[in-house]
């Protein structure tokens, strides 16, 4: 696979030194020289020392041919701009950009990037994993970012516990479609009895969140996560 | 009308001055405060320190029932980002984003954004001064279509107000 | 110049740039590789843009890259010393100088270098000679041709 690598930071560093000893083909772009001329001297001559937003110089790095474009800079404008140019200007058919502020996550989404990674995100998703969070846990977006798989963990006082999925009324378009037990997945029948401590993993619209929280964990007023 | 504008530099600060005297309700954003200084004192907009292509920043600004909004910060992809914010988040039609790089302006062109390339500008500047050939390169550029976000099949789509947008266009010129 | 004592190197590599320069180069090495039977290869790089795939058939199609390797092999034929004349593409000619010096377990690699100066009026050593003298495992020798007849 060839991979167009944008941005010469720590990500775009490493990212293209792993693909390369994976074995695919990448140029890395970096526009400031001197950490160009650095990342040669470590990984070899596959860095391109120009701006990877300006079109000229993309097409020169074989933007064209390539399989897949990674916009890694620190700037999430670039990144979505590289994305763009790469998409509807050379026809790249996949784009990963990085996004810092992850309010972009949904715009980018929507401005046709096809894969977004966000740090901030992975790193929040990891903090309120640790924290005995009574409240809904956003686990991924899908598609164009209107789905959202969300995880419920029932505590008590979930109005959930001890009735069936089948009796719950959930909101439009949105459905439970698995458990997780004593660490075990299992898939949601209606007719098994919800407990304390099970984690039920729903599928939904982004907007159903109100409504699912209602169903699921109630609106204990304790329930709000200490610090959050 | 209001209008918002994101960027106070030269252009940014003479429009906002200029739409301000003819009595418009202006916008001015930057993240400096520092570039606020261009604009003249009896200015009576409103100046924000933020980021313009943060869409809570935007919406506090009021950005969100803005009639035109311009995109004319240094950087070309703060303005390529604050104008498709402003079109697909705010919902806002008559959007300009300021693009230097003729390459990347006839790019967003074709993705539906209104661009002006002060390069192209004024390298005809010069040449219609010295009496040469213009370039040939618009540096106003319409949209050759509606902005499409990226999916296949809304490319060309003629939905948005072209003519609204090139009258834009027109007005940053002659102000 | 009779007093010259040939320096001792048993496998050389010489870089064939495609200008007037590559005749020059390698008459010099050969005249040096001849009493001692020190192997000899030319190699001219055709740098491939990042565009292309590193095997797309680029020097294949050019006539003017076997001009390059026959004039080479002309000079050598003439003085009766073997060369081994090879094209390699690559991104860089730098690293794919050094690369094949190493492969071939070179002790010598010479590189000639056309005076140019750059825009500006600075003398231009560009980026190849710079690369090879800092990674090259063994020793380089740059030849600097001379100011092309009216070059300032």
């Amino acid at each position: 696979m060839f991979v167009l690598v944008v941005g010469g930071g720590k990500v775009g560093y490493y990212l293209s030194k792993e693909l390369i000893e994976s074995g695919h083909e990448v140029v890395l772009m970096e526009k400031d020289r001197g950490r160009a001329d650095q990342i040669t001297d470590e990984i070899g001559s596959v860095v391109v020392a120009h701006d990877g937003c300006e079109g000229k110089y993309l097409g020169e790095a074989g933007c064209a041919r390539a399989d897949i474009v990674a916009a890694v800079t620190g700037d999430d404008e670039d990144n979505l701009v590289i994305c763009q140019m790469a998409k509807h200007h050379f026809d790249v058919r996949r784009t990963i950009a990085r996004v810092n502020n992850p309010k972009n996550e949904a715009l980018f989404r929507h401005l046709g990037v096809d894969e977004i990674i966000s740090p901030t995100r992975m790193i929040l998703a990891s903090i309120e994993q640790d924290i005995p969070v009574h409240e809904l846990l956003h686990l991924a977006a899908l598609g164009e970012g209107e789905l959202e798989i969300i995880e419920a963990h029932l505590q008590d006082g979930s109005p959930a516990i001890g009735r069936a999925p089948g009796d719950l009324t959930m909101p439009p378009g949105c459905s439970l479609f698995a458990v997780v037990r004593d660490g075990v997945a299992t898939p949601l029948l209606p007719d098994m009895t919800l407990r304390v401590g099970d984690k039920v993993i729903a599928i939904g619209p982004s907007d159903c969140s109100a409504s699912l929280h209602e169903q699921l964990i109630g609106d204990n007023p304790e329930a709000v996560t200490p610090g959050l | 009308m209001k209008i918002v504008i994101v960027g106070a530099g030269r252009v940014g600060a003479v429009l906002a001055e200029a739409y301000d005297a003819a009595g418009h309700d202006v916008v001015i954003l930057d993240q400096s405060t520092r570039a606020f200084d261009r604009l003249p004192s009896e200015f009576g907009g409103a100046a924000v320190r933020g980021d313009g292509t943060d869409e809570d920043t935007l919406r506090r600004a009021g950005a969100a029932d803005a009639d035109v909004f311009l995109a004319l910060t240094e950087g070309d992809n703060r303005n390529v980002m604050a104008a498709q914010v402003a079109l697909e988040n705010l919902g806002l039609q008559r959007v300009v984003a300021k693009i230097n790089d003729p390459v990347r302006a006839a790019a967003y062109a074709e993705l539906g954004i209104a661009t002006i390339c002060r390069t192209t500008i004024l390298a005809d500047a010069v040449n219609a001064f010295l009496g040469l050939a213009s370039l040939g390169l618009p540096g106003v550029i319409a949209p050759t279509g509606g902005h499409h976000a990226g999916h296949e099949g809304s490319h060309g789509a003629s939905d948005a107000p072209l003519a609204e947008n090139l009258n834009v266009g027109a007005a940053g010129r002659e102000a | 110049m009779s007093e010259l004592i040939a320096p001792a190197f048993r496998r050389a590599v010489i870089a064939l740039a495609g200008g007037p320069g590559d005749a020059r180069i390698v008459r010099l090495v050969a005249e040096l590789a001849k009493p001692s039977h020190a192997e000899l290869a030319a190699v001219h790089v055709v740098e491939i843009g990042w565009s292309l795939p590193l095997d797309a058939d680029v020097a294949g199609q050019s006539d003017r890259v076997q001009q390059i390797l026959d004039a080479a092999e002309a000079v050598t034929e003439e003085m009766k010393v073997p060369l081994d004349a090879v094209l390699l593409q690559a991104r860089d000619v730098g690293a794919a100088l050094v690369d094949e010096a190493m492969e071939r377990d070179a002790d010598l690699l010479v590189l000639g270098l056309p005076y140019r100066k750059r825009f500006g009026g600075d003398f231009a050593i560009g980026r190849t000679i710079p690369y090879v003298l800092k990674n090259a495992p063994c020793a380089v020798w740059v030849v600097r041709e001379p100011k092309a007849e009216g070059q300032p």
